[in-house]
């Protein structure tokens, strides 16, 4: 679920790129990046995921009941 | 439709500079843009009718405001050099000059010159406005304001863009308009970091042209004018020389430089919601300013002493500095 989260906006970001290589045009270029990222939400496509922050805490709560459940 | 009638239908791209104002127009969507410029300058002289005769059989670009005579544009500098005076200016760093009366009318002629009247209403022109300082701009509202409503009474339906955003639309195809544009003009450095033609972030410098200008005129005693004029013909950035004027332009050259390097570092790295980018992007340079032969080693010098918060794969001026500006606002109002 979290690596589909993480994924998708860099894999439509990927597929805007690779599509717009394929324009040799610069003005049909830019017209077809434009228009890509106007029908997105560019807060959704841009936005900061702290992945290393989610893991970390992640990996904390795990060595913290690993502690817990020996120490009992 | 005949070709005269069909150019006249297509979008404007237009960049209202402090020093210059360029037109960029094609002739059709497949055809290399064709730019037109007028320095955005003036002169005024008392009114005498033999002197309006004159201008009027030499075909110098002038109007007649209350009692005196305003030359303006290219002429103005001619003009200059033959009285020893220096020009006026409806612009300052990057606005409407606040302390100049004529500024609005000298704007509006200029423009009316370089544009003429619509073919049709509504005829679509993006033009350039500066980025707000890192300590903020108000009268950045009212420039564009000011604009919008001259190219409105000449018919045009005006729309503004951020002059670094129209460097990265004019220079930055091959990297899919994601890049960091900057446009060393004469009132500002304008900056723009965009992905995927999307700005993330817009400020302006205001240590640019201008600034060595009058900097080097003061420290040598020389006019302004003369100065611009030394600066646009034979000077190179390649540190401190025997020449008087050379010497005191590379040291304000320098302080330029090194200003828009540590302001470009410092707010990236400062900005907390930068998207993240794994690849390298392009910096492309832009403008008069960065034109001098060594600008570019000794920007790249600057940037690359102390580390810089995101990838850099290269670092280039442009091919044609005085134009990339207007050909960005132009594809942007072609889009």
């Amino acid at each position: 679920m979290m690596a589909r989260i993480v994924w998708k906006p860099w894999k439509t970001v990927r597929k805007i790129e690779k599509r717009a290589c394929q324009t040799a045009d610069p003005l049909e270029r830019l017209r077809y990046v434009r228009n890509q990222m106007d029908s997105r939400e560019l807060s959704a496509l841009f936005r900061w995921r702290p992945v290393r922050r989610i893991a970390a805490w992640i990996s904390v709560v795990i060595v913290v009941a690993l502690l817990v459940w020996r120490i009992h | 439709m005949s070709n005269g009638e069909h150019e006249s239908n297509l979008p404007l791209g237009l960049d209202v500079g402090t020093s210059r104002i360029v037109v960029a127009r094609t002739a059709d969507k497949a055809h290399p843009s064709q730019y037109e410029s007028q320095l955005n300058a003036f002169i005024t002289m008392p009114y005498s009718k033999l002197a309006e005769s004159l201008l009027e059989r030499e075909g110098v670009f002038h109007e007649v405001s209350g009692g005196e005579l305003v030359v303006a544009g290219n002429d103005a500098q001619k003009f200059a050099e033959v009285f020893h005076v220096e020009t006026r200016r409806p612009m300052f760093r990057g606005v409407l000059n606040p302390q100049e009366p004529h500024s609005l009318a000298v704007m509006r002629s200029i423009i009316g010159r370089l544009l003429g009247k619509a073919g049709v209403a509504g005829r679509k022109v993006f033009f350039s406005v500066p980025a707000p300082c890192l300590e903020g701009d108000p009268a950045i509202a009212y420039h564009e304001a000011s604009i919008l409503q001259i190219l409105k009474q000449l018919g045009f339906d005006g729309q503004a863009i951020q002059e670094g955003l129209a460097v990265v639309f004019g220079e930055m195809s091959s990297s899919n308009y994601t890049g960091i544009g900057i446009s060393c003009g004469s009132g500002l450095c304008n900056v723009c970091l965009a992905v995927l033609s999307v700005p993330v972030i817009s400020f302006a410098v205001p240590k640019a042209g201008d600034f060595i200008d009058t900097q080097a005129a003061a420290v040598t005693g020389e006019l302004a004018t003369r100065i611009r004029v030394q600066k646009e013909s034979n000077f190179a950035v390649n540190g401190l020389s025997a020449d008087l004027v050379q010497n005191a332009l590379n040291v304000y050259y320098d302080d330029v430089i090194l200003t828009l390097a540590n302001a470009l570092r410092s707010t990236i790295s400062s900005t907390q919601r930068l998207p993240k980018l794994d690849q390298s992007v392009p910096i492309v340079l832009s403008g008069g300013t960065a034109i001098p032969k060594g600008f570019l080693k000794r920007f790249t010098t600057a940037l690359r002493a102390e580390d810089f918060p995101i990838k850099i794969s290269e670092i280039r001026v442009s091919e044609d500095p005085l134009h990339s500006t207007a050909r960005g606002a132009l594809m942007a109002a072609l889009c």
